[in-house]
């Protein structure tokens, strides 16, 4: 547990610091008529791959250039609005990106390019499963009895679906269970806590390029206690089990590791992500009493614990895959 | 906007892993803290006290309700010394040496604390805390209430005759007492070489001067008689040379009695004045101390006066009575001569004079000295009028017992003419009886002489596997048959009924003094103390606690203890994890 707590930040930094070099710059069509298109082969030999453009720091500037210089790729990869032929050119960037999952193939031989932010396509539009880790600090005297510090940490397994985007802002629906606990004696009896959650998680998005995006997630849902100890005064185990109800508010951010550049089909996609944020649960109290199956002495009276209120900050990183 | 909510998405994120970095602090100490190996505990009037030495706590278990048991943790000072109950089990003595050697200014002083045990609806509370200068070694608590002694030792430099006299809060205290209201004297007595044995807290008697409460402190050579109010003034009676007239003695006990007949029902006589005897190491000579108003004539100030005086206003004589032999107990005791009360000094000799065990009666106003035959080697004697005189009377009626001899006596003390005369009532028991427990009840205890078992007494022998129930009124003695061992008896402090045990039995019984009627109990688990409390806020409601305390936790099955039923039972467990 311990570990996790100290890996949650290391990744969390190396997930911060590169984007902050990155200084992602939107997609800007402008109205000027496009530059004749390169041949193919002076595509191939102008554009930059996607990993020089992101060691170059300019994707944006780059993937823009490169789409106007290469017209076809860019009708191909990054949905860019060009002026069509014998059409009205877009002039905005207001105009709504609708993904188009019949758009042509590329050609044998295109290079896979990260679309702009107003065309992410399955970048932002998919089903999503995540698994990960939750660490809270719960500050709470209710926690003493059942672990040696604050922290409690859960597995954490969620599964949802993008509903609506526009541009760069996508919002969506999840659903998150997380279950986890400590361990620990209290004055030289064993106690454990098991801490479940499931929550219904709206989501709201903002990709700050194809790979990235970072997101609001305020979650409701119950909260599920079981405490138990095992008195030995008594031979018995004591146990507590309670149902509340809980609420998160958290932000953080996600990061592509793998995946097709092109957000034109939907394809798998593995994401890696951060957020942290308050989490809030119902007080509940823990009144321990003997389980069906004692062996203890009859007409046990509970234990009075005291109160458990699992509220503090939260940090959770996941791993996710999307389609 | 949107570009806002994305850097303030990233600092949440930032700030929750930092948060959970630097958060995730230790639980309190207290939490790991094994339980004290030898649970004590100590039944109180209203609750019993269960010491928790490795939190520096006391917690205090009451009954609420039938069958119901709270817990109340109270803080109590750090390495406790020694603690014991009042005389009245209300209250709570707790001496503590606190940190030693102290470093910071915050270490925690050594202290004496007062704990009330509640009862009757009042929930146990510490009603005053004494700060200590050095750390504590014992305490004596006046059986009324009002005063203890407490003792220092441990220091570099130690007075031995330093004595810390505590003015204790009100019996009706119900809130804490401020720091700025407790009262705290230290008093050196006087000293020739010696320092404080034993102390006796005298009741409030009568002396030439005025009223006062004395406290009697013997050393190994010396008894100073110390105005409990007034402490600068005080008596001194040197006991070894010229007094005793040979090597130094050792006083071992100090007799005291206020002269005066109205505990016979007759009136106060203003010409009476207490009178003391001190009974000495190896000695058959008795002091008697007696007192009289300033300019009576004593002769004090001289070279070789055994007196030494200090702010008193009244005149000390000693006299010796000499008993032909070691007396082994001494008491004063109301006689008739005349058809008059007199009061006499009696003294259970240890030898035979003359084939027979005897008493010596003491008059202490002409120094004559009568002997009694008493029949048997009994070593101690306790007055027991009250319980056992019916109607009105002109002398006491004692109990002797103790000894080698299985039995116990009644002792009629009255004359005929000028001669003792002797009424020695005696009845076998099969035990040579080592300890004379009394009923007492207090305060929780139901109204009416019908739940008054004064009159009854226990008597236990050493390791022996029964102990009586002397009944004084009656004068009969019932055996109780104990087949696994001694016993552990616990009386109710209602005198209603007595808890008999065996630590880490299962087993125990409950003796009912109404008809003598034992019902033996069966828990589920391993006894390791009983006590009988109040329960609720209604007197007559009672409930018992057995405390099964196996080392590493202590449990607690509780009962109703005027019904006491082990289908009707309910077991407390984790009662050292109450309060974190």
């Amino acid at each position: 547990m311990r570990t996790l707590t100290w890996m949650a930040p290391a990744v969390l930094a190396v997930v911060v610091v590169r984007p902050v070099s990155a200084q992602p710059i939107p997609v800007t069509p402008t109205s000027a008529p496009a530059p004749a298109p390169p041949s193919a082969p002076e595509a191939e030999a102008a554009a930059p791959t996607a990993a020089e453009n992101w060691e170059a720091g300019t994707v944006g500037e780059e993937s823009a250039q490169t789409e106007a210089e290469a017209p076809s790729e860019a009708a191909q990869d990054a949905q860019v609005p060009v002026a069509a032929e014998g059409g009205e050119p877009p002039t905005t960037t207001e105009d709504v990106v609708i993904v188009d999952e019949q758009a042509p193939a590329a050609p044998p031989g295109a290079l896979e390019r990260f679309p702009g932010l107003d065309a992410l396509g399955s970048h932002q539009s998919h089903w999503w499963f995540d698994i990960g880790s939750r660490t809270s600090y719960v500050n709470d005297s209710g926690l003493d009895p059942f672990g040696y510090d604050d922290a409690l940490v859960q597995f954490s397994v969620g599964a949802g679906r993008t509903l609506l985007a526009n541009r760069s802002l996508s919002v969506g629906i999840g659903a998150i269970y997380e279950v986890g606990g400590k361990s620990a004696d209290a004055r030289g009896d064993t106690t454990e806590l098991l801490v479940q959650r499931v929550v219904l998680a709206p989501e709201i998005r903002d990709h700050l390029w194809a790979r990235m995006y970072v997101f609001a997630r305020p979650a409701f849902g119950l909260l599920r206690t079981r405490a138990s100890i095992d008195e030995s005064a008594s031979g018995a185990t004591l146990e507590a089990k309670n149902w509340g109800t809980a609420f998160d508010l958290t932000a953080g951010a996600a990061y592509q590791i793998l995946g097709r550049p092109s957000g034109e089909k939907a394809t798998p996609r593995l994401w890696i992500g951060a957020d942290g944020g308050y989490g809030w649960g119902r007080k509940v109290h823990l009144e321990m009493s003997p389980d069906d199956d004692s062996d203890g002495p009859e007409r046990i009276a509970p234990l009075d614990l005291g109160d458990l209120t699992l509220r503090g900050p939260t940090f959770r990183i996941s791993v996710t895959l999307s389609y | 906007m949107i570009r806002t909510m994305s850097i303030l998405s990233w600092q949440a994120s930032i700030l929750g892993g930092a948060l959970v970095l630097v958060g995730c602090g230790s639980r309190p100490d207290k939490w790991d803290e094994t339980m004290p190996y030898d649970i004590q505990s100590i039944g109180l009037s209203g609750s019993v006290a269960v010491r928790d030495d490795p939190l520096n706590r006391i917690v205090m278990l009451t009954s609420p309700s039938e069958r119901r048991l709270s817990t109340t943790a109270l803080t109590v000072g750090r390495n406790i010394v020694h603690w014991e109950a009042g005389p009245r089990r209300q209250r709570l003595y707790v001496l503590a040496a606190g940190v030693q050697p102290r470093k910071n200014p915050d270490d925690e002083l050594p202290s004496l604390t007062v704990v009330d045990g509640g009862g009757l609806g009042v929930d146990p509370f510490v009603v005053a805390r004494y700060t200590l200068d050095d750390p504590p070694d014992a305490i004596q608590v006046d059986p009324e209430g009002e005063y203890a002694v407490v003792t220092v030792g441990g220091g570099v430099v130690e007075n031995p005759n330093e004595l810390l006299l505590v003015e204790l809060p009100p019996a009706d205290a119900t809130e804490p007492l401020d720091e700025g209201e407790t009262r705290l004297t230290a008093k050196t007595i006087r000293s020739f070489g010696s320092s404080p044995q034993a102390i006796t807290f005298t009741p409030r008697m009568r002396f030439p001067d005025r009223e006062r409460r004395l406290l009697i402190v013997r050393t190994e050579q010396e008894v100073a008689l110390i105005d409990l109010e007034h402490p600068e003034q005080e008596v001194t009676v040197k006991l070894s040379e010229p007094l005793a007239g040979q090597v130094t003695s050792r006083p071992l006990e100090v007799a005291f009695h206020d002269n005066q007949p109205d505990e016979l029902g007759l009136p106060q006589d203003e010409d009476r004045y207490p009178l003391i005897a001190i009974r000495m190491e190896n000695e058959s000579t008795i002091p008697f101390l007696s007192f009289e108003p300033a300019g009576g004539g004593a002769a004090q100030g001289a070279e070789d006066d055994p007196i030494e005086t200090q702010g008193v206003g009244f005149e000390v004589t000693v006299n010796l009575a000499e008993v032909r032999a070691v007396p082994s107990d001494i008491d004063f005791f109301w006689t008739e001569v005349n058809n008059e009360p007199e009061l006499r000094l009696a003294a259970l000799l240890k030898a035979p004079l003359e084939g027979q065990y005897r008493a010596a009666m003491v008059d202490p106003i002409a120094n004559r000295t009568d002997f009694v035959e008493v029949g048997a080697s009994y070593t101690q004697m306790t007055r027991v009028t009250d319980e056992a005189a019916t109607g009105a009377r002109t002398s006491d009626i004692a109990l002797l017992w103790g000894g080698t001899e299985p039995s116990v006596a009644f002792w009629e003390l009255g004359t005929t003419g000028s001669a003792a005369h002797r009424s020695i009532e005696a009845h076998p028991v099969g035990i040579s009886v080592t300890s004379v427990t009394a009923i007492t009840r207090d305060d929780t205890a139901p109204e009416g002489e019908d739940f008054d078992y004064g009159h009854l007494k226990i008597l236990q022998g050493s390791g022996a596997g029964e102990f009586y129930v002397l009944d004084l009124k009656e004068r009969e003695t019932s055996p109780m048959v104990t087949p696994d061992g001694s016993p552990i008896i616990s009386l109710s402090p209602d005198g209603q009924r007595a808890w008999v045990y065996k630590r880490s039995s299962a087993r125990f019984a409950s003796l009912r003094f109404e008809d003598l009627h034992p019902t033996t109990l069966q828990v589920e688990r391993g006894v390791t103390a009983v006590h009988d409390v109040a329960q609720g806020d209604e007197a007559g409601e009672r409930a018992v606690f057995a405390l099964h305390a196996d080392g590493t936790s202590l449990g607690v099955t509780v009962l109703d203890a005027t019904d006491p039923d082990t289908a009707d039972t309910r077991f407390y467990g984790g009662i050292l994890l109450g309060g974190l």
